[in-house]
């Protein structure tokens, strides 16, 4: 399992991803509901991000996670406040504080 | 009766507790559950401030606790985590490159040796190397973005030892495997063949919890090479066993911990609002009054609690519900892009030079309650680099005014 949240596994997305071929994270999600569940992708995206590169030897797949990850925010931008900050602040954590991420 | 009461058990509350109870002080903390030690490197980050103090405003958690602080802090934390085999390298002054799970590079001051080891400064040639079915560390994700930015690393694969459950692993999984039963010459015979011709292995961060530093130790003599870490997805083991080292100090150092229910702060009546009880504990079984001579606040910022923010606007600090201060338009409170800095990072609880909770003009709320960690305003840990740097200073200061 992948996305725990909608339960997609890697089987899921390997056979979306042969299916029709895509690098775009984004594509995967409107097949698949993968970052749409309570956790916006808190978990998913770096684990579907490294199937993604597994595929694709040559492919760097970290731009693709960043973009991932903003297109969720795009999202629930104008619900920020209460448990919905939190979820927010513990992506946060994950992607900038543990993993590094920067916006460049 | 306790002579310190303090909320919350994340990095700041575990320091505050053993700081305290070190001191001589008798001490219960009381949290509702677990702080964020699971979602961290583990490492100590602490900004600029042994270099440059100046950059920190004088507003700055750092200069509100006083800069003189930071090395008796720095050195009692030393005394604190080194017992527990975690044996942290590194100075105030300069920092260690580590990579993470993405492939990004994290400059810290402080790092548990089996991060240290993976300095990208150190020579030698290094191969990055996940481990068969564990979704949580992706090496190719690693070596991307260490190449990317000049570092000449390789990519490799490692087996689990066959009888592992079929399902999905996470890091805590197999790190109290590997605890209770530490499969060292399986391992060894597996991995050898896959490691040839490299000085150094980076390794998703799952050799055990309680047992890491034997681990360690035996994995390197046993496959000839020098380990490293890697922080992985949650939950992280690094935090999870600075968390363990720091928890185990305290209980030793005789501090009493009440985990699970909610506190709310109690008021002195009779002292005519000017001090503080303690707190009630909200236990299943009723409230449970844990009063003591101060009370020392280390409940976090926005993730973990220690302040909430409502869908009006306003914000309240969340055991004796002291207002905080924030712009009441909430489109003002984040910023444009999720990976970037937004202005809720700033907010908090303001304090004044010894570390109470003050109302806007100043005025402390109570004498004997003190506020310490992620719950303070003023600080952009994230930019700063100084997220547990500011935790362990401010711990130190909440706990010295507080017993004074």
């Amino acid at each position: 399992v992948v996305c725990e949240c909608e339960l997609v596994t890697a089987e899921a997305i390997q056979a979306a991803l042969d299916a029709s071929p895509t690098i775009d994270l984004d594509d995967l999600r409107r097949d698949l509901r993968l970052g749409m569940g309570p956790c916006q992708a808190a978990f998913c995206a770096y684990r579907s991000a490294g199937l993604l590169g597994g595929r694709e030897p040559g492919l760097d797949p970290s731009p693709g996670l960043r973009s991932f990850l903003e297109e969720r925010w795009r999202g629930i931008k104008p619900l920020v406040w209460g448990h919905t900050l939190r979820q927010v602040e513990l992506n946060r954590r994950i992607y900038q504080d543990l993993l590094g991420l920067d916006d460049r | 009766m306790n002579d310190l009461v303090i909320v919350g058990a994340g990095l700041a509350g575990l320091l505050a507790a053993n700081f305290a109870a070190r001191r001589g002080a008798s001490v219960t903390l009381v949290a509702q559950g677990r702080g964020s030690l699971s979602l961290s490197h583990g490492c100590l980050r602490l900004g600029r401030v042994a270099q440059n103090p100046q950059v920190f405003p004088e507003q700055h958690p750092y200069r509100l606790a006083g800069l003189d602080k930071v090395s008796p802090a720095i050195a009692e934390f030393h005394q604190l985590s080194n017992p527990d085999g975690l044996e942290f390298h590194g100075d105030a002054e300069t920092t260690l490159d580590l990579p993470t799970a993405s492939g990004a590079v994290l400059a810290v001051h402080f790092a548990p040796r089996s991060l240290a080891q993976g300095s990208l400064s150190n020579s030698g040639k290094v191969c990055i190397a996940g481990i068969e079915g564990f979704r949580d560390f992706d090496p190719g994700l690693v070596v991307h973005g260490l190449r990317r930015r000049g570092h000449p690393v390789e990519a490799a694969s490692l087996p689990l030892p066959s009888g592992w459950p079929g399902r999905d692993l996470y890091s805590t999984d197999v790190a109290s495997a590997f605890d209770r039963d530490w499969p060292g010459k399986e391992i060894a015979r597996l991995w050898s063949p896959r490691l040839a011709r490299v000085d150094r292995v980076g390794i998703p961060a799952v050799l055990g919890l309680a047992h890491s530093a034997d681990i360690l130790t035996s994995l390197q003599s046993e496959l000839g090479v020098t380990l490293f870490e890697i922080p992985t997805l949650p939950p992280s083991l690094p935090g999870l066993r600075l968390e363990r080292g720091l928890r185990r100090a305290a209980l030793a150092a005789g501090c009493r911990v009440l985990e699970g229910p909610m506190a709310t702060g109690r008021i002195d009546g009779t002292s005519g609002g000017v001090r503080a009880l303690g707190v009630s504990s909200w236990t299943p079984a009723g409230p449970r009054v844990v009063d003591g001579g101060a009370v020392v606040l280390a409940t976090g910022g926005a993730l973990n609690g220690g302040w909430r923010a409502s869908r009006t606007g306003r914000i309240h600090e969340s055991v004796f519900d002291f207002p905080i201060s924030a712009p009441e338009d909430r489109e003002a409170w984040i910023g444009e892009r999720l990976i970037g800095p937004h202005p809720y990072d700033r907010f908090g609880l303001t304090v004044n030079s010894h570390m109470q909770p003050c109302d806007s003009d100043g005025r402390p709320f109570f004498a004997n309650v003190f506020a310490c960690g992620g719950l303070l305003a003023g600080a952009d840990r994230r930019t700063e680099g100084s997220r547990e740097g500011i935790d362990l200073v401010t711990a130190y200061a909440a706990v010295e005014a507080a017993l004074s």
